[in-house]
């Protein structure tokens, strides 16, 4: 065991300061026999958890601190000693950043009066060259560095404040290192050594170097005066840092005794639930026990004895696992929203349960759809259960302050999400600190995924630069594969709010967001570890998309849609979900949806809860799920491994598709209690050594022989869940989320023209842009009006049963902009261009783009006169007269109907009158190009060429290498196949072109039509082909007209 | 007042236990080390033309007091600087 311990440690959660992940300095402590080690970051415990976590598996005990700056002080380094400590630790570091105002010139500090009201527990070292008394003593100003180390001492207490030595053989390090023993000497303090580690292994250090460039938005060599001098920051061995203080070997020997004195754990289960306000007489378990019932009876008419006991026994179990708070906590916050007509859905494992079913938080039937309570909870659970909200995003924040009222800002804050550096931001970062060329780094950053540097090597290796010495690719290479998954910095997490009974502030440090929002320190993983509990409000803006469709209808059928009451087997929802017409239908609108609806053919509700569990983006594991299609389809016989698994897989036809499955297999199978099944779905779901597989395999087969099965049969059996497991699905997930599926299938079926106008009001959302979202509104019959500067709000609404477009697809038309229109509008009708412009105020821009979109085309002018007037009137002063002459009528030739899209598509993102293919076709159908609906219709084989803009592209990481493309024309869509070797041949124009010419053969699968492309051409190249195959004598070049955003 | 080689000079130089210069000689001409008055490194430039250096301010015998530094890649040692 060595005998020195270091006290000073920057994991890389010093942001964009240390170079290393918190295992890895673990790690190398473990090489080191460090019997213990500390971690300090900057004004923060970020890293703690995982600090924790990795020290107590290696056997070192972890020491929690923090690097401070006191406010117009310098560094402290602070370490908590026990329980008392760390909470005051917490507290000042809250203190420190909550206080904090952003643009304010110094940055986040300690207070000295905070300091010594928040000192107990803690033990407090000098701090390195950047601490006040190392700062004194450089400066000479020794009377200064006594009298600040007398202060600390009364603070901490002589025997909890120590001066700290470090060597890291700088010029002055030495000479600083006798003056700072003197200091202590003479104030009759301690003196500790340490290292102010920032990496674990010295080669490091270019990282670090490279972190600081980020950090300070600099190149290596412009940084010099903020980097360290020299690679001496790594973690030392005792021998080395005994040899660096030999004339101070009591400076070593105090790092440990240091270390005996602190003891601190992490769990804050106590924590949990804040006491929630109950009436007279009742207590927790009694309270939720009578909302579950008042609300089963309304749930279940008549109450059988099968909904009584499936209640018991969960409130049995809630009972003993100490969780009657959080389903109050949770009851609470629905009802809330309920109340104030918020939508709000339960989503994930919670509709396992009828709890939740009866206090309302989920909205599907456990005993209808038999879903399995234990996959949410049970007692052998580690950790705690997930129940998830989903409220309308335009909702959220007001519930979110609903929260914060109720339980006291000290009780609630939102949980963080680390920002890491991935695959381009590293490319983008690190080439910048290494000086390389912008433009080289921007196509290199471009070329890769922007998750996966995987493919980084190879395109490295195709660039012309590659070549170029000058250009340090190895050094390149090499740092970003090192800085990936690095922290970068917080985030607030989607949905995550922990809410706690002691206030929160004293477990977990708090910070501010960005965006204002208190967060803690911690990301979601970490909360879970340590035992707080945390409520999921995710804003879903289906729900947003609901609540105004409904509005809307009320609005304009003068009645109120109760979705809670409609059937859930109208026939005409399931055809149209068949036909894959599918666009703006919640789960079911992607290209992998649509491909599979028509294989899938659902039929009933249980259908589509397999259809939203069985195409997920991830791996879709082509074992699972093409069987279970082929079954459907007939094409394969519904066969089980056993007679047993029929009761359970009878539903999925014979397959296994959800987790709930998995875990009741291995209960009537192998009999394992239903909270071992869970766990060994969730163990099968991580990476397990091939030693453990075996043991979970063995108790497996062993309880299964038990129970009379061929030790064969069971052995398969297995491995069907153990490849099943990383990909199953979660049936209670799927049925919640089916259920709000149907729910917008049915009111798109029925209600088109205010579905439609409100997923366009509530863009961007989903899979397809409003482009997509246009067309698919005239296809159905909806028309679509141009935005018209008497006739549109902000929003778009319905008018006449078609869809007027809202101010809010203008460019520069922002929100205060459209608000003006509707208020001077009350005062009546605009009756020019010029009225119009002065009544308003809106800016030239604004203006000059309502003109283009088509705006004043009520008024008869064309738009290229408007644009004319507009001219004019801008030159003008607004209240003077108006101009005596009337200004003399150009005749102006009226933009031609390419313009006219043209302008639409770059200022609204689409174009209301007509798709651009239209207008394309006559350029391009001579050469057997055919529209997209022909093509459809066609036999499988044949031999097609189609062409149309580019709405969807996708390369899934589970597709290797294949690339899916839609394209749209006037007449519909059509799906592309590009595999990898086309893809490759074509990469730039698949990433880069918005309208696409592919010729290939048509593949026909079950109703599923896709076109595997053989070769792919841009529009211009094709337009161009085309006319040199037949001579055209066209005069206006296409190229000036294809302006197409993209 | 000090004269800074722009070629550094080669050494060669004895040490001690833990790497300082005890001894130091060039073109035949030898000195005790008697006190050194700094010790620092320097690594940089990795990007380009790697600098990693053990500079030392040493006093020797006859009353020289000069930098001198170990190229921590090589180990050769050379003389950068001598004080007058």
């Amino acid at each position: 065991m060595a005998n020195y311990v270091e006290l000073h440690c920057h994991s890389n959660f010093s942001f964009l300061d240390g170079a290393s992940h918190p295992e890895e300095l673990i790690s190398r402590a473990k090489e080191l026999e460090m019997p213990a080690i500390a971690i300090t970051d900057h004004d923060g415990l970020y890293g703690v958890v995982r600090f924790w976590r990795a020290a107590r598996k290696a056997g070192i005990k972890p020491i929690i601190g923090a690097e401070i700056k006191v406010k117009g002080g310098g560094h402290l380094t602070l370490l908590a000693k026990n329980m008392a400590g760390y909470s005051n630790l917490c507290r000042l570091i809250s203190h420190a950043h909550l206080s904090h105002e952003k643009h304010k010139e110094n940055s986040v500090g300690v207070e000295l009066s905070q300091l010594a009201n928040y000192s107990q527990g803690i033990i407090c070292l000098s701090g390195c060259s950047k601490g006040e008394i190392a700062r004194y003593v450089l400066e000479r100003k020794a009377e200064e560095a006594l009298a600040r180390a007398h202060l600390y001492a009364d603070i901490f207490g002589r025997e909890g404040f120590f001066i700290e030595l470090q060597n890291h053989f700088h010029p002055e390090d030495a000479a600083l290192c006798r003056e700072l023993v003197e200091v202590a000497r003479k104030s009759g303090v301690g003196y500790v050594a340490s290292n102010n580690v920032h990496y674990h292994l010295p080669q490091r250090h270019r990282l670090q170097d490279v972190l600081v460039c980020i950090r300070e938005r600099t190149t290596l060599d412009k940084s010099a005066k903020f980097r360290f001098a020299n690679t001496e920051y790594y973690l030392k061995s005792d021998n080395e840092m005994s040899l660096l203080f030999k004339d101070y070997p009591e400076a070593i020997r105090v790092t440990v005794s240091i270390a005996d004195m602190c003891s601190v754990e992490l769990d804050f289960r106590e924590h949990r639930f804040p006491g929630f306000p109950l009436p007279e007489g009742e207590n927790e378990i009694s309270y939720l026990r009578k909302l579950c019932y008042l609300g089963a009876q309304e749930r279940y008419s008549p109450m059988t004895a099968e909904v009584i006991n499936q209640l018991e026994h969960e409130l049995g179990v809630i009972e003993r696992m100490g969780l009657a708070g959080y389903f109050l906590v949770v009851w609470d916050i629905v009802r809330y929203a309920r109340e104030k007509g918020i939508p709000v859905r339960g989503r994930g494992s919670a509709a396992d349960s009828i709890v939740a079913y009866a206090l309302g938080i989920t909205q599907v039937d456990p005993l209808k759809y038999k879903l399995l309570f234990e996959r949410f909870l049970n007692e052998e659970m580690e950790g705690t259960p997930d129940i998830d909200i989903d409220v309308s995003t335009n909702h959220r924040e007001e519930l979110l302050e609903y929260v914060y009222r109720r339980y006291g800002r000290e009780h609630v804050a939102m949980v963080a999400n680390v920002v890491t550096f991935q695959a381009r931001n590293a490319i983008r970062d690190v080439g910048k600190a290494l000086d390389m060329p912008a433009e080289l780094v921007d196509r290199l950053a471009k070329s890769v995924d922007v998750y996966s540097a995987a493919e980084l090597p190879r395109r490295i290796a195709e660039l012309r630069e590659f070549k170029n010495n000058s250009i340090p690719w190895q050094h390149f290479l090499s740092l970003c594969q090192e800085i990936a998954d690095f922290p970068r910095h917080l985030s607030v997490h989607v949905g995550g709010m922990v809410i706690s009974s002691a206030p929160l502030i004293e477990a977990v440090p708090l910070e501010k967001a960005a965006c204002g929002r208190v967060i803690t320190q911690w990301n979601k993983d970490d909360i879970e570890e340590v035992g707080l509990i945390k409520v999921d409000l995710l804003g879903l803006r289906m729900l947003s998309l609901i609540h105004d469709t409904l509005g809307l209808i009320e609005k304009h059928r003068g009645f109120k849609l109760d979705l809670g009451s409609i059937p859930l087997d109208d026939s005409n929802v399931y055809e149209m979900l068949r036909r894959a017409d599918t666009v703006g239908v919640f789960q079911v609108e992607s290209r992998a949806q649509m491909q599979t609806l028509p294989r899938l053919k659902p039929d009933c509700f249980d259908d589509l809860v397999v259809e939203v569990a069985v195409v997920r983006p991830g791996p879709i594991q082509g074992k699972m799920i093409h069987p279970y299609l082929r079954r459907r389809q007939g094409l394969e016989k519904v066969t089980y491994l056993h007679p047993k698994l029929r009761p359970i897989l009878e539903e999925t036809l014979g397959v296994l598709l959800f987790q709930e499955q998995a875990i009741k297999i291995a209960v009537e199978i192998a009999g394992f209690s239903p909270g071992e099944a869970d766990r060994l779905r969730r163990a099968m779901g991580k990476q397990r050594s091939k030693r453990e597989m075996e043991e979970i395999r063995g108790r497996f087969i062993s309880g299964a022989t038990e129970r009379g099965l061929d030790e064969k049969v069971a052995s398969r059996i297995f491995d069907q869940i153990a490849s099943f497991a990383s990909f199953g699905f979660c049936k209670s997930h799927a049925a919640s989320f089916a259920r709000t599926c149907y729910e917008s299938a049915y009111l798109k079926l029925y209600y088109p023209a205010e579905f439609y106008c409100a997923l366009l009001n509530n863009q961007p959302m989903g899979f397809y842009s409003p482009e997509v979202i246009v067309n698919d509104a005239k296809r159905h019959g909806i028309n679509v009006l141009p935005v018209d500067v008497n006739a549109s709000e902000p929003e778009c609404t319905v008018e006449g049963g078609q869809i007027r477009l809202g101010f809010r697809y203008v460019k520069e038309m922002g929100e205060a902009a459209s608000a003006r229109v509707a208020e001077e509008r009350k005062k009546g009708p605009f009756s020019s261009l010029a009225d119009f412009y002065f009544r308003t105020g809106l800016s030239k821009e604004a203006v000059e783009n309502l003109i283009l979109v088509g705006a004043f085309d009520s008024f008869g002018t064309s738009k290229r006169e408007l644009l004319w007037e507009l001219g004019l009137l801008v030159k003008e002063q607004p209240f003077s007269l108006p101009l005596a002459i009337p200004p003399v009528k150009v005749a102006l030739p009226e933009m031609t109907a390419w313009e006219q899209i043209a302008s639409e598509y770059r200022i609204q993102g689409f174009s209301h009158r007509c798709h651009p293919m239209q207008l394309l076709r006559k350029r391009i159908s001579r050469d057997g190009v055919i529209t997209s609906s022909e093509a459809n219709s066609l036999l499988c084989g044949t031999k097609v060429r189609v062409a149309g803009l580019v709405v969807a592209r996708q390369r899934p990481m589970t597709a290797k290498g294949t690339c899916f493309l839609t394209l749209e024309d006037e007449t519909g869509m059509i799906n592309i196949v590009i595999s990898p070797r086309v893809y490759e041949r074509n990469r730039e124009l698949i990433r880069l072109e918005p309208i696409l010419v592919i010729e290939g053969r048509l593949e026909n699968r079950g109703g599923v039509v896709n076109v595997v492309a053989e070769a792919v051409a841009s529009l211009r190249q094709e337009v161009e082909r085309q006319r040199l195959l037949y001579s055209a004598s066209s005069s206006d070049s296409p190229g000036k007209a294809m302006a197409v955003s993209g | 007042m000090s004269r800074l080689f722009s070629k550094p000079k080669k050494l060669v130089v004895k040490t001690g236990e833990d790497g300082v210069p005890l001894v130091v000689a060039r073109n035949g001409r030898v000195e005790k080390v008697v006190k050194v008055h700094r010790r620092w490194r320097i690594c940089d430039q990795w990007w380009k033309e790697e600098i990693s250096r053990e500079y030392f301010r040493i006093e020797t015998s006859s009353g020289l007091i000069c930098e001198i530094y170990r190229d921590m890649t090589s180990g050769v040692w050379y003389l950068s600087r001598i004080y007058d």
